[in-house]
């Protein structure tokens, strides 16, 4: 639901990289985002697609994603585990206890970028 | 050209909202972020906490709605300093917005300052805004089946207020399914159930708050 503020924070953060590096566009964003972020990659990728035209710096950029699985250490049975693909919500593998500490999987990054010139 | 970043996207916010912390721990005011959904009483709920801790603590309050002053007018004839900030469509607050309402509080003479979120279950809990507490209001109207479709606010919440108490007659949901779910999610939740239009329950969570600030 937050997508688009997150695509326009990402939008400011290329834009100020790109200047400090002499850059005149930026023709690819890789962004790492956790399953357990709460992020839509499809409303992302919407809203990315939406604002990037605003500055001539990112109006060819590609956005690209990439997802982290969800890592945890169970408080119930003290194990770690890990999930692939989990729903949002998710629970111990082991022993399906939903109080778990996340340890990755919440990751909301920019990762690099590609610029020309 | 690839040029590393390796930056959190929510990093501008975060740093604003570190900014915000150091003005609250400065002026001496406990802040806490209260959180719901649209209808859950959030705004009620603070009415009635302030009217019990207004005698003894100085209260101010932040209030984030997309649109209109209602809630600040209601928080105002309590004779509270109260912001209304209209987000134009946003749907919840982020530390930048909490930053530029700063200067029409007189922060330095608060105790606790009460920032109530944009009505919603799902985005404020993303956004810090520099809070020493995030909690939230939510209605036994709005159905049992909520902390498990809406788990990451009851995550990172440290008190649930179970409000509309009085209309549990009712309705159809299961309180301890509620209260069970939540705290399977977050254990460390402390709950409390109260009723605005009863006055049931106000008391003990309004000194719990109050209490709060020296915990």
């Amino acid at each position: 639901m937050h997508e688009a503020a997150i695509a326009l924070s990402v939008l400011e953060m290329v834009v100020d990289k790109c200047r400090e590096a002499d850059g005149h566009a930026v023709s690819q964003i890789r962004v790492r985002i956790g399953f357990a972020a709460g992020v839509m990659p499809e409303a992302l990728r919407f809203a990315f697609d939406a604002a990037k035209t605003a500055a001539t710096v990112t109006e060819h950029a590609d956005l690209v994603i990439e997802r982290v699985p969800v890592s945890g250490v169970c408080r119930e049975c003290k194990k770690e585990f890990s999930v692939q693909e989990p729903p949002y919500l998710f629970s111990c593998t082991l022993c399906n206890s939903k109080d778990v500490d996340i340890t990755s999987g919440r990751e909301m990054e920019v990762v690099d970028m590609v610029i020309d010139g | 050209m690839k040029v590393k970043i390796v930056t959190a996207i929510l990093e501008a916010n975060d740093r604003i909202a570190e900014e915000n912390r150091k003005r609250f721990r400065e002026a001496g005011v406990f802040v806490v972020n209260l959180m719901g959904a649209p209808g859950a009483g959030k705004t009620a709920v603070l009415e009635r906490t302030i009217q019990v801790l207004q005698p003894r603590l100085k209260l101010g309050v932040i209030e984030g709605d997309i649109v209109g002053s209602d809630d600040a007018e209601r928080i105002s004839a309590l004779g509270v300093p109260v912001v209304q900030i209209n987000t134009g469509g946003a749907c919840h607050l982020d530390a930048n917005m909490i930053s530029e309402a700063l200067p029409d509080l007189p922060l330095r003479d608060l105790d606790v300052l009460i920032i109530e979120n944009v009505g919603n279950l799902v985005c404020p809990a993303e956004f810090k805004v520099g809070e020493d507490m995030k909690m939230m209001v939510l209605s036994v109207a709005e159905g049992h089946d909520k902390p498990l479709k809406y788990p990451l606010m009851f995550r990172e919440s440290l008190a649930l207020v179970l409000n509309k108490m009085d209309l549990l007659p009712y309705m159809n949901t299961d309180i301890n399914k509620v209260r069970s779910d939540s705290l399977a999610l977050n254990p460390k939740l402390k709950i409390f159930e109260l009723s605005c239009a009863t006055g049931a329950g106000v008391e003990a969570f309004a000194q719990w708050l109050g209490g709060s600030r020296s915990r």
